[in-house]
């Protein structure tokens, strides 16, 4: 394969866990809520493909990886809601809570509290380079795009974005809306968990590794629409395997190879907003 | 026949700690227009509100054609026939016309996906049947005032239809499009709708309503058909104390305000050949504007015409396209910020939450905010001093029980008294007063327009922008309507209403 | 002092506060930690009792062990202070991790180096290297913001995991000092370190530097200009700029503060009880000090509290791991219950009712 070819089908291995996280973070971002939680969620995620998937296999784990995420989020979100408690707040909560959970639960259930190996997790190759879980992962993702771009959940969703009082013309309750796009928040994130635990077959503490916030980085660098947040998630996959095959070629320790995506990130938000800045300057002048 | 009826209805808001409404009652037949007036809060929204079923009453009960009902949720009033017009845009302004009509009613195909094409022809059909021509796929941002009015009555119609709220429905409509929305309401009438029509507009209710009922502080003052009262003694029903309207009426008994001796002095807010695009029909055309020290001179416009945009270069929120501004000579962007912002001009912002306060910083800290770094060091830190300010310039505009609490528990026309008190303080050369009458009653506006007043005769130059002629007509020296970005000049004379009308609907002087 | 003054003219702070007092949270953040770790001990542990002994009264059984909880609780304060510099500017910065961690790391290389040539005065010359590193890695969000409006959430959070890595890298790699067994630099000599106070414990002067910073920070917000042009900067950016308040200034300068804060936090773990920068030390202080923040209510006067209460929920889930089989991350996540607790008004507000 061209170098150029081996480029593509690494960045659809990165994409494969990226791209469910990111539509996952724009479906709350359609109702005007910021799910800076996708951190946590797709390590809860991740821990129970592993954990229920050393009971009763990778399917079902799959299934359990999509559902218990989606309950914590929405979960989370109603929590946020009836007790009147910032979701900023509890979101991070849920990024606390997350990890440390899946360290105790991880004694329990694999008898560590590092990597846990689980024979038969590991997904097979559906495509040189992606694998069978990769392939459902983007199922799940596209499930998503369908539902927020072409059903009344998404319709709803981003009227309750622009305007709750559109919705109670509706006569729909915004509560509704937010806690469903939570709850298809964590389906999201619970595909990208379980993608991340079958390319490895393991559990891996910390294994979401900073995906959430790249993302969440996703959206809004697509400026919060669904076409320029694949585009950006397509763009961070290019990079992210960009960087992994520059380690066979650069003699760049792995460690460092792995911060340029983020500072390479930050930086494209800085110019992307800039350029926004610049675009609405010509309207409204600062 | 009977359509709806509220009995006793009883509703109190803990936020604000008020008894919106107190015990009301409320027919609706079948083929009536029936006016609900009153002023300012007496609780013409509330009603509307419950009626609709946004929200519940604490106590009292609602029939539906006789049958007792509780409404959950704005879908069970609509189930009872009951549309609802809003004052303000309920729309969600990215989606388009149809979206809007169909949310949380959309035709569906193939399972769970939505029928887009269904969901405008509907809207199509349903706009041919009432007359209107807004295209269905046309996202309501783009929309004009007129249009958007039209979408919400559209989306009322739709699943409503036996009963019909309507919400101050005119005070965004230029005449000709008050004239078409009448006919319409007629028309609806005449076919067995029923018609709330909420407005304290005397004129358009002797036009327009069969039944009167008069709210004040939250109960039913009197209820009459209108048929037995005239234009003028509706005026003084809807505001108590108020004049009756007089046909002829001169500028006699309502200019307290105007100007007695001097002549104006130099310039000292100039708005030059400015232009500035903005959304919708928002932008700004070549505009220029002279206030010299010592005159009030207003700008009057409807929605959607500008007004906003002009507030945003005049306070220098914005600097524009084209053109500049200067104030006492110097460009408004050259000016240090401190010194033009603590003493040059005094600016009330219509956007009082975002611009004027801090909701969630205290009333004291609001109040002398803008004088912040006036204070030493040492007197801020021991705070006797900003405090005792606070209180002289509360106290100045008749706030009182502020200390302790936070801007957020104050009524609306308090909040204004507060922004007020803060930028009217200090005798500021340049004041910008964009809405300053919105919210408060009759007396916090006719103190806040004295204190205008007094402020242009000590020599300050005045900018009042508002939607309501009548601003203009108390307070201003020199007055102009803009209308779709131009500044027309409205001479003061014999028919100073009839020429503001005119030039604010752009009709042909 | 004017008897009421500051409930008239202080103004309430950060958009979750809510206007509920700091000690009411404090009471409601104490009593869950505190029946959290009685539930952990209870259900995770196999020897509940010895696991409740260690986790209550271990941390604070003899002086030495409450004075190394206090010498624990310093760092996390002054972290934490940075979150509320940050925060009630209305710049929610998360990367207090990579900035605190970068100070570490800064500090222990400097440190070796200034001892050499200054001796013992070079301690806090290595405190203010170590807060340069963390201004230095909060400085790409504070431009970002300042020149176009970049969202600080997102830059610092970026910026903060990119610099985890490089410092992971540098730790592990080119400074390692091979003959420990831990993925560590090489250890400092004594006089290199923060002094301390009172051994056996590990307390030193940091305890007492971070107590003068909360109760300095507390007299900023609450009693100068400068303090509540910040405030209602935070609160509403737009209403300062009318209030001729320097707002360019405010855009750039709290975030570089919290920075600065969050890098000395960092050198204060490396020159105390560590020793040195071990790989991964940080462990979570960036999150942790968000949440200690929020207990205070934003209230720098408040921190000292909270960051004792933190302090202990680690110090005694580390003690509970080692006398008993408690997991040890179940301090985490009591944290993390504690944060979600006090977030709830309606919890909070009957407290308040009922006192």
């Amino acid at each position: 394969m061209s170098a150029v070819g081996s480029l593509v089908a690494g960045s659809l291995a990165f994409m494969a866990p990226l791209a469910p996280a990111a539509i996952g973070g724009l479906a709350t971002e359609y109702v005007g809520a910021l799910n800076i939680a996708l951190e946590g969620l797709i390590l809860v995620g991740a821990f129970s493909y592993a954990a229920a998937g050393s009971i009763a296999g990778p399917i079902v784990g799959f299934a359990a990886a999509l559902l218990s995420s989606a309950i914590v989020a929405a979960g989370a979100d109603l929590f946020s809601r009836k007790a009147k408690a910032d979701p900023f707040v509890v979101g991070l909560g849920v990024n606390m809570l997350a990890p440390a959970a899946a360290s105790i639960l991880s004694q329990a259930v694999f008898d560590t509290k590092g990597v846990a190996v689980v024979a038969g997790l590991q997904s097979a190759m559906a495509l040189p380079g992606l694998r069978y879980s990769d392939v459902a992962s983007f199922a799940v993702a596209a499930a998503i795009i369908a539902a927020i771009a072409a059903t009344p959940f998404g319709t709803r969703s981003r009227a309750a974005g622009m305007s709750r009082d559109s919705l109670a013309m509706a006569g729909v309750d915004y509560g509704r809306v937010r806690g469903a796009a939570y709850f298809v928040s964590g389906l999201a994130c619970g595909a990208t968990g379980a993608a991340l635990a079958a390319s490895v077959g393991a559990w891996v503490p910390n294994m979401s590794a900073g995906r959430g916030w790249i993302a969440l980085v996703a959206v809004y660098l697509g400026g919060k629409r669904l076409g320029g947040t694949v585009a950006a998630v397509a763009m961070f996959s290019l990079l992210l395997s960009a960087a992994a095959a520059a380690q066979a070629v650069v003699e760049l320790p792995a460690e460092l190879l792995l911060s340029i995506p983020y500072f390479t990130a930050a930086l494209v938000v800085i110019v992307g907003a800039r350029g926004s800045a610049r675009r609405s300057a010509r309207r409204r002048a600062p | 026949m009977n359509i709806v009826r509220l009995s006793s209805i009883r509703k109190y808001y803990r936020s604000s700690a008020a008894q919106a409404l107190d015990g009301v009652d409320l027919e609706l037949d079948s083929g009536e227009i029936h006016a609900v007036v009153g002023e300012n809060g007496a609780g013409k929204s509330t009603l509307a509100r419950i009626l609709c079923g946004f929200e519940r009453p604490d106590s009292g009960s609602l029939y539906v054609k006789g049958e007792r009902a509780d409404f959950s949720s704005h879908r069970d009033a609509e189930r009872a026939g009951i549309g609802f017009v809003p004052q303000y845009s309920m729309l969600a302004p990215g989606l388009t016309a149809a979206e809007n009509v169909a949310l949380g009613h959309e035709p569906r195909r193939l399972g769970p996906f939505t029928d887009r094409r269904r969901a405008s022809y509907e809207f199509s059909l349903l706009a041919d049947r009432y007359g209107f021509a807004v295209d269905p796929d046309a996202v309501v941002a783009s929309l004009s005032a007129a249009e958007r009015r039209e979408v919400e009555i559209l989306r009322a119609l739709a699943r409503g239809g036996s009963a019909l709220v309507l919400d101050e429905p005119t005070s965004i409509l230029g005449e000709k499009e008050t004239a078409s929305l009448f006919a319409l309401v007629r028309r609806l009438r005449d076919s067995g709708a029923g018609i709330v029509y909420i407005s304290h507009r005397a004129g358009e209710i002797a036009d327009l309503a069969d039944r009167v009922t008069v709210l004040r502080s939250g109960a039913v003052e009197r209820a009459f058909a209108a048929a037995d009262v005239d234009e003028c003694e509706l005026a003084g029903l809807i505001v108590s104390g108020a004049a009756c309207a007089d046909p002829d009426r001169t500028e006699g008994g309502r200019t307290a305000g105007l100007r007695g001796g001097a002549a104006p002095g130099e310039p000292a807010l100039v708005i030059r050949g400015v232009s500035q695009r903005a959304r919708g029909s928002g932008s700004l055309l070549r505009v220029d504007l002279t206030v010299r020290s010592g005159e009030i001179v207003s700008v009057i416009a409807l929605g959607g015409n500008g007004l906003e945009t002009l507030e945003d270069v005049a306070a220098g929120i914005v600097s524009p396209d084209e053109g500049d501004v200067l104030v006492k000579g110097r460009p408004l962007a050259r000016w240090p910020g401190r010194e033009l912002r603590s003493r040059v001009m005094a600016y009330l912002p219509t956007d009082r939450e975002n611009r004027g306060l801090s909701p969630k910083a205290s009333v004291a800290m609001n109040a002398v905010a803008g004088r912040l770094f006036d204070y030493s060091f040492s007197e801020f830190a021991a705070g006797a001093r900003p405090l005792a300010d606070a209180a002289g310039m509360l106290g100045g505009f008749g706030v009182a029980n502020w200390k302790g609490r936070r801007v957020d528990t104050l009524s609306g026309g308090n909040r204004q008294r507060v922004v007020a008190s803060r930028e009217l303080s200090g005798g500021a050369e340049v004041v910008v007063a964009a809405n300053p009458a919105q919210g408060l009653d009759r007396g916090a506006r006719s103190r806040l327009f004295s204190r205008l007043a007094a402020m242009r005769d000590s020599g300050s130059a005045v900018l009042l922008l508002s939607s309501d002629p009548d601003d203009a007509a108390e307070l201003a020296d020199r007055s102009f309507a803009l209308y779709r970005g131009r500044l027309i000049p409205v001479e003061r004379g014999e028919s100073f209403e009839a020429a503001f009308s005119k030039a604010l609907t752009g009709a042909r002087q | 002092m004017r008897p009421g003054f500051r409930t008239r003219f202080h103004i309430e702070t950060i958009h979750d506060a809510g206007g509920t007092k700091a000690a009411v949270r404090l009471v409601a953040a104490l009593a869950s930690a505190a029946t959290l770790a009685a539930l952990a001990a209870a259900f995770l542990s196999s020897e509940p009792s010895s696991a409740l002994r260690a986790f209550f009264l271990a941390p604070f059984g003899t002086e030495a062990a409450f004075l190394s909880t206090l010498e624990l609780a310093a760092p996390l304060a002054v972290c934490a202070l940075g979150v509320i510099v940050s925060f009630r500017a209305g710049h929610y910065s998360l990367g207090g991790e990579g900035q605190a961690y970068a100070g570490s790391f800064a500090a222990a290389l400097a440190a070796p180096v200034l001892y050499e040539a200054l001796g013992p005065a070079s301690v806090p010359l290595s405190i203010l290297i170590g807060a340069s590193a963390g201004a230095l890695v909060a400085a790409p969000s504070a431009i970002g913001k300042r020149l176009a409006g970049a969202d600080v959430l997102l830059t610092s959070i970026l910026v903060s995991q990119g610099v985890i890595f490089a410092v992971d890298w540098a730790i592990g790699g080119p400074f390692r000092d091979r003959s420990s067994n831990l993925v560590a630099m090489e250890a400092l000599p004594r006089g290199a370190l923060l002094p301390r106070l009172a051994p056996p414990s590990t307390l030193t002067a940091a305890s007492i530097v971070a107590l003068a910073a909360c109760l300095a920070a507390a007299f900023y917000f609450d009693r100068t200009r400068s303090g509540a042009a910040h405030d209602l900067y935070g609160r509403n950016q737009r209403f300062a700029e009318l209030q001729g308040f320097d707002v360019a200034r405010l855009s750039w300068a709290p975030i570089i503060a919290a920075g600065v804060l969050h890098g000395a936090a960092g050198a204060m773990m490396a020159l105390g009880a560590r020793g040195t920068a071990i790989r991964g030390m940080s462990g979570g202080i960036g999150w942790s000090a968000i949440g200690a923040a929020l207990v205070a209510g934003s209230r720098p006067q408040a921190l000292p509290f909270a960051a004792v209460l933190f302090a202990w929920l680690d110090s005694g889930s580390r003690q509970a791991s080692i006398l008993s089989d408690l997991p040890p991350d179940a301090g985490q996540a009591i944290k993390a219950v504690v944060i979600l607790a006090v977030s709830a008004r309606p919890a909070i507000a009957a407290l308040r009712r009922r006192r």
